[in-house]
C-alpha cells in the first residue's frame, strides 16, 4: 500500500505576542494509508488537532513536509488547496458547523456546488443523504435537527464530492452515547463500502477501538507506541 | 400680491395666460380684476362675483388657468386702481405729496425683432437718468442665483446621505463578516475559493444596497409629492421624480452598496479557514 497521507517532521509555531509563542507540533511524523481508518488520540495541547487541520490543507506549518494523494501540500498556493480541499478532502467537526439559515440539502449541495456540480449539486446531496439515513429530513435546518442528525449531515456533506480521506475533529465530542455509537458505525460502514480513509482526532475510546489503528501523540510528536 | 398694468404689452406678451373662467382685463374695466388660481378659493372668487381687495370691493370679470407660477397667487386689476390702492396705503405725510398717476415699480420695454435687448438695456440706462434697465441675462442670473443656493443645499444634503449611507454598509457587511467568521472558515473548509466567498458577499451587500435604494426612493417620493403639495400655496413644484431619476437612483444605491461591501468582502475572503474556524 502506498501512503495516501504522510507528515515528515512537522513543526508548528504559533506566535502569541513579542517572545511569546506555542511549538504546537516539535517535529511530528506519521503516514496513513489509503483505505484506512485511524484515530489519532492524545492529551489536550498534543497537537492532534493542529496536525489534522494541516493534514487537511486547513492550516499551514512552519518546517517539514505534508504529502496528500501524491502531492506535496505545504509548498501549495492558495488555488491548488482550495482545489484540494474540494476534491480530495472531506471535514467533520465537533460542533457539526453547518450553515444554520441552510437545510440539511442546501448544506450537503453547497459542498457540491463549490466542487463545480451546478445543477447536480442538489441530485447529489440528496443520494448521500440516503446514504446516511438522513432523506425524510433533508428540508429541515440544523436547530431542527438532533446532534447526531446533524453530524449525519455533516458526514453526508463531507461525502458529497467522493473524497479520497475524511478528517474528523472530535466527531462524537458533542454527542450522547447513543448518537456516537451510530455515528461510528456510519463511518466504519462508509469506510469499508467505499475505501474512504478516515482520519479521526478523538478523546472517545470506542471511536479508537472502531478504528483499524491507533496515533498516539504528545507535546507536538507522535509517540512510539504507534505501530 | 396685487398687480396692475396698462394693459399696453398684452399682445406683446410671449407668455400668454389662459382662463378659467371669463375674460381678461381691459383698460377700461376699471373697479374690477383678475383672480389668479389659488387665490380663487381664498377670496371666494367667481365670475361676475365681487371680491374685497385691500378693503375695496371689486368685481371679478375673469379666473386664470393654473400656470404654477407667480400670477397664480395675484389679483391683476387696471393701473388706475393699482396706484390709488398703493397710494392709499402709503403714510399720510407721503400721500398728500404723491400723484397716483407718477405711481409705477417698473416698465416693461417689449423690443422690435432684431433689436438685441441687452443693447437695448444699455441704451437706455444711458439716455434716461434715474432708471435701471436690466436685459434678460440679469433675469436669468437673478434665477441662476436663486436655484444656486437651492442645489447646493441638496447636493449637500445628498453627500452627506452617500457619506451615511456608504458608511453604514461598510458598518453592516464588517458586522456580518464578524459575525459569520465561523460561518466563512466552514465554507472555506468544504472548498469556497477566495473568489467564492468575495461574491457571496458583495451580493449580500449589493441586496443591501438595494434595498435601501427602493425604500429610499419610495420615501423621496412620498416626500416630493407632499413638498409639491405644501408648496402648491407659493405656486412651488420643486421636485419631478422621473423615471430616469427613480432608476438611477436605485441603481446607485446598489453600486453604493457593492463599493461598500469590497473591503469587508476581500478581509472575508482572506482569512485562513482554520483561524476562521476557531473564532467564536
Amino acid at each position: 500500500m502506498t501512503a495516501l497521507i504522510a507528515g515528515r517532521d512537522v513543526h508548528k509555531r504559533y506566535v502569541l505576542g513579542k517572545e511569546n509563542f506555542v511549538d504546537a507540533l516539535r517535529g511530528a511524523s506519521l503516514e496513513v494509508e489509503e483505505g484506512e481508518m485511524v484515530a489519532i488520540m492524545g492529551p489536550s495541547g498534543s497537537g492532534k488537532s493542529t496536525l489534522l487541520h494541516i493534514m487537511g490543507c486547513l492550516d499551514s506549518l512552519n518546517s517539514g513536509e505534508v504529502w496528500l494523494a501524491g502531492r506535496r501540500v505545504d509548498t501549495l498556493g492558495r488555488r491548488d488547496l482550495t482545489q484540494l480541499r474540494r476534491k480530495e478532502v472531506g471535514f467533520i467537526f465537533q460542533t457539526f458547523n453547518l450553515v444554520p439559515s441552510l437545510t440539511a440539502i442546501e448544506n450537503v449541495a453547497l459542498a457540491a456546488q463549490y466542487a463545480g456540480k451546478g445543477r447536480r449539486a442538489r441530485e447529489a446531496a440528496r443520494q448521500v443523504l440516503d446514504q446516511v439515513d438522513l432523506a425524510d429530513r433533508e428540508n429541515h435546518r440544523p436547530p431542527e435537527l438532533s446532534g447526531g442528525q446533524q453530524q449525519r449531515a455533516a458526514i453526508a456533506r463531507a461525502l458529497v464530492n467522493k473524497p479520497k480521506v475524511i478528517f474528523g475533529d472530535e466527531p462524537t465530542g458533542n454527542l450522547d452515547s447513543a448518537s456516537s455509537g451510530e455515528i461510528v458505525r456510519m463511518m466504519r460502514e462508509i469506510n469499508r463500502e467505499t475505501g474512504t480513509t478516515f482520519v479521526l482526532v478523538t478523546h472517545d475510546s470506542e471511536v479508537a477501538s472502531a478504528c483499524d489503528r491507533v496515533i498516539h501523540m504528545l507535546d507536538g510528536i507522535v509517540t512510539p507506541q504507534s505501530p | 400680491m396685487i398687480q396692475g398694468s396698462d394693459m399696453r404689452g398684452q399682445q406683446l406678451e410671449s407668455f400668454q395666460i389662459s382662463y378659467t373662467q371669463g375674460r381678461a382685463l381691459t383698460a377700461a374695466d376699471q373697479g374690477s380684476v383678475v383672480v389668479g388660481a389659488d387665490l380663487v378659493k381664498k377670496l371666494g372668487a367667481k365670475v361676475g362675483g365681487q371680491v374685497t381687495v385691500r378693503g375695496e370691493k371689486f368685481t371679478v370679470v375673469g379666473i386664470l388657468d393654473k400656470t404654477l407660477t407667480a400670477p397664480d397667487s395675484s389679483v391683476w386689476m387696471t393701473l388706475g386702481d393699482a396706484q390709488r390702492i398703493f397710494v392709499q396705503d402709503l403714510p399720510e405725510m407721503l400721500r398728500s405729496q404723491v400723484n397716483p398717476q407718477d405711481v409705477a415699480t417698473s416698465f416693461v420695454v417689449y423690443p422690435t425683432k432684431g433689436t438685441d435687448p441687452e443693447a437695448l438695456a444699455k441704451a437706455i440706462n444711458l439716455a434716461v437718468p434715474g432708471v435701471k434697465a436690466t436685459g434678460p441675462s440679469a433675469f436669468q442670473q437673478e434665477i441662476a442665483s436663486t436655484t444656486k443656493i437651492l442645489n447646493a443645499i441638496l447636493y449637500g444634503i445628498a453627500l452627506i446621505s452617500l457619506i451615511v449611507g456608504g458608511l453604514s454598509v461598510i458598518n453592516t457587511m464588517t458586522m456580518s463578516v464578524s459575525e459569520r467568521t465561523r460561518e466563512i472558515g466552514v465554507r472555506k473548509a468544504i472548498g469556497a475559493s477566495d473568489g467564492q466567498i468575495v461574491r457571496q458577499f458583495l451580493a449580500e451587500a449589493a441586496v443591501i444596497g438595494l434595498i435601501g435604494g427602493v425604500s429610499g426612493l419610495f420615501l423621496g417620493w412620498v416626500a416630493a409629492i407632499v413638498a409639491n403639495a405644501l408648496g402648491q400655496a407659493s405656486s412651488l413644484s420643486l421636485f419631478l421624480v422621473t423615471p430616469r431619476l427613480a432608476i438611477g437612483s436605485v441603481a446607485f444605491a446598489v453600486v453604493l452598496g457593492v463599493v461598500s461591501g469590497l473591503y469587508p468582502s476581500l478581509h472575508a475572503a482572506r482569512l485562513k479557514p482554520v483561524v476562521a474556524l476557531r473564532y467564536e
